[in-house]
């Protein structure tokens, strides 16, 4: 089952001391899906940035019982690695790559113990979606394809939580609708709580619940 | 402890030295890899910037070439030039110049120096101690190739047995050294002077003979013709050492020699030669020993090579700075790369190893290429070399070169982890962001 999310008193900062994310409590349950909207500028990707411990805030973030605000660097690293799953809006595919070298790519600083099956695993995903795990450089794959490389990678090291910043953006309708029905379909299978930051109407209309941050807040909460 | 290292063969002390000078490099490998595995990162972006990669591999290589080139051929040069004085153990000349006269009477190269008359080559050719007391005498030449005056003993000496044909038996004979283009039975009317300055014509209605030819000794001797000393005593109108006319070879009449600029000596053992230098070096003639002159300047060659070494080393290290301010630049474009492999939960450790990785990739495969076009390079000046000084000179690579370029390795390795580091550093998460 996934981690539960508890949130208390979540600020992120900027450079310039503006504050970009302010959310006094927030909490999800384990193997809960959750869409975040909003306009431009309204902190989504902040927020999904903060959840992944990849920028610094105060506050606490707990995944589980583990507070990533409290962590130190490599702590986050290791809790990112070992626990979190994370596809961005571009693939972010080391293009010259194959697939599977690609999809497996945490096999190459993770625990050398779990490196066999990690690539089994990132072998059977690609497979599942579709993708020959072939020595083709993953540049050369469609875009559509590539999203699901991406996302094969983040599910290859059978994460407790999954974060995809607005995953089907730069995919075109039909390609992100398959994508959409992975995503969530891999995640409730597997029991991993989702947090998807989207404009995508299919995807927010996929999910059981969804946000809407305005200014660094959340403005609003709705339950399908 | 040092018995044992004496003890052990030449190759193993010279494989156990590169493994130690290597071994920096291994560790800050092992250390920097170590439970993870960057190589396919790494080679991933050595796909992703193959102009750039080739670039900084080409660079490596031509510094390392380079400088193994220079030194190879340096130490080619060197046991080249005493590999061909070796069969002159020792020379008597007038007082002056040790070193011009070594340069006469072993490299052939003109130059003006007093002869010695008739009972100074008497006195040493009369020794007990000399098996072989060779006159010699220089001035004409040949399309180029000098003739030399001297006597058979003293060819012999010089080559064994002839590579074919026979020992000229008079003074109109001659043996062509082994690279001289001209065939046994062919004769030839030598010119007066050397080089550009050869009077064609200036003795007129003399010729020589090719009776023999000489196997190769690797020295300008190659390139020489030998003619007994009395020819070319007679053609320049001078006694000829003789009382009955056509004799050549020793003894020679005091009275009738003309003079030779130099007597190459032959003891009856090595080690006399040391005694004999001395006994044949007073205010009217100077007893030399090549290889006691060679040995001062290949001193002075001994410093001229830590000069190169350094030079060398110091070429190197400016490239492989360069090379690896080109790295840092290249990082900068890695930024996103890197950026993910953190968001995705690599630790700051194996960031630094993929950008080391890469580096050392570069570095590994232009040290290695670099030797290798040091060897081909080496071999090719290593010809002109002997073409230009007639001296035969082999370069091979050395178990210097090599551990060199294994001290190159390990600096690179440290200096390396700089630009690694460096790139590491400014790694920003927004870079992920399309």
């Amino acid at each position: 089952m996934g981690l539960a999310l508890t949130i208390e008193g979540l600020t992120v900062r900027g450079d310039d001391g503006r504050t970009l994310l302010d959310i006094p409590s927030f909490s999800m349950a384990g193997g809960e899906a959750l869409a975040i909207r909003g306009p431009s500028g309204a902190g989504k990707t902040t927020f999904l940035m903060a959840l992944a411990g990849l920028v610094p805030c105060s506050g606490r973030l707990l995944w589980g019982d583990t507070d990533i605000a409290a962590l130190s660097d490599a702590a986050r690293a290791r809790l990112r690695r070992d626990t979190l799953g994370l596809v961005f809006q571009d693939p972010n595919l080391f293009e010259e790559l194959g697939p599977l070298d690609n999809a497996a790519l945490a096999a190459s600083f993770g625990p050398r113990n779990t490196r066999a099956t990690l690539r089994t695993r990132a072998e059977s995903l690609l497979d599942r979606f579709g993708i020959k795990a072939d020595n083709r450089a993953a540049g050369s794959h469609s875009g559509g394809e590539r999203q699901r490389i991406a996302v094969a990678r983040a599910l290859a090291t059978n994460p407790l939580v999954l974060l995809a910043d607005e995953p089907t953006a730069s995919l075109d309708r039909a390609t992100g609708e398959a994508l959409i029905e992975d995503l969530f379909t891999e995640a409730s299978t597997a029991g991993r709580t989702l947090v998807a930051v989207s404009h995508d109407e299919a995807l927010l209309a996929r999910a059981p619940r969804v946000i809407t941050l305005i200014g660094g807040r959340i403005a609003e909460a709705a339950r399908a | 402890m040092r018995d044992l290292w004496r003890d052990l063969p030449v190759l193993t002390q010279d494989l156990l030295i590169l493994a130690g000078l290597l071994i920096p490099l291994i560790l800050i490998g092992f250390i920097l890899t170590r439970g993870t595995r960057p190589w396919t990162i790494a080679r991933g972006i050595l796909r992703a910037y193959p102009g750039v990669s080739a670039v900084f591999v080409a660079l490596i290589a031509v510094s390392i070439a380079v400088g193994t080139a220079i030194l190879a051929q340096e130490r080619g040069l060197r046991i080249g030039s005493a590999q061909a004085a070796d069969p002159f153990t020792l020379i008597v000349a007038a007082p002056g110049s040790d070193i011009t006269a070594m340069l006469a009477a072993v490299y052939l190269q003109p130059s003006a120096i007093e002869l010695l008359d008739g009972a100074a080559y008497d006195r040493i050719a009369s020794h007990e101690r000399v098996t072989i007391a060779a006159p010699i005498a220089f001035g004409d030449s040949w399309e180029g190739h000098p003739v030399v005056g001297t006597i058979a003993p003293f060819v012999n000496h010089l080559t064994g047995d002839l590579a074919e044909g026979r020992i000229f038996q008079t003074s109109e004979e001659a043996i062509a050294g082994a690279f001289v283009p001209i065939g046994i039975g062919e004769a030839f009317e030598p010119a007066h002077g050397h080089g550009a300055e050869a009077e064609d014509g200036a003795h007129a209605g003399f010729e020589y003979t090719v009776t023999g030819r000489m196997a190769p000794t690797g020295s300008p001797w190659d390139k020489a013709i030998l003619v007994p000393v009395e020819g070319v005593w007679q053609v320049h109108g001078l006694a000829d050492g003789h009382a009955e006319p056509g004799r050549i070879g020793p003894p020679f009449v005091p009275e009738l020699f003309p003079g030779t600029p130099a007597v190459l000596v032959v003891p009856d053992t090595p080690f006399a030669a040391y005694p004999l230098r001395s006994e044949f070096t007073d205010s009217t003639m100077m007893g030399i020993l090549p290889g006691a002159v060679l040995s001062r300047l290949h001193g002075l060659l001994g410093d001229v090579r830590q000069a190169l070494s350094i030079m060398a080393t110091a070429s190197q290290a400016l490239v492989a700075t360069g090379v690896m301010a080109g790295l840092f630049i290249l990082t900068r474009l890695l930024g996103r790369r890197l950026a993910l492999l953190r968001a995705l939960g690599a630790p700051r450790r194996f960031a630094v190893a993929v950008l080391w990785t890469h580096a050392m990739g570069l570095i590994v495969a232009g040290a290695l290429i670099g030797l290798a076009l040091g060897w081909i390079a080496a071999r090719i000046l290593g010809q002109v070399l002997t073409g230009m000084t007639d001296i035969a000179i082999d370069a091979p690579l050395g178990w210097g070169e090599v551990h060199l370029t294994a001290v190159f390795l390990s600096l690179a390795g440290f200096i390396a982890l700089l630009p690694a580091w460096l790139g590491t550093r400014r790694i920003r998460i927004t870079d992920l962001r399309a």
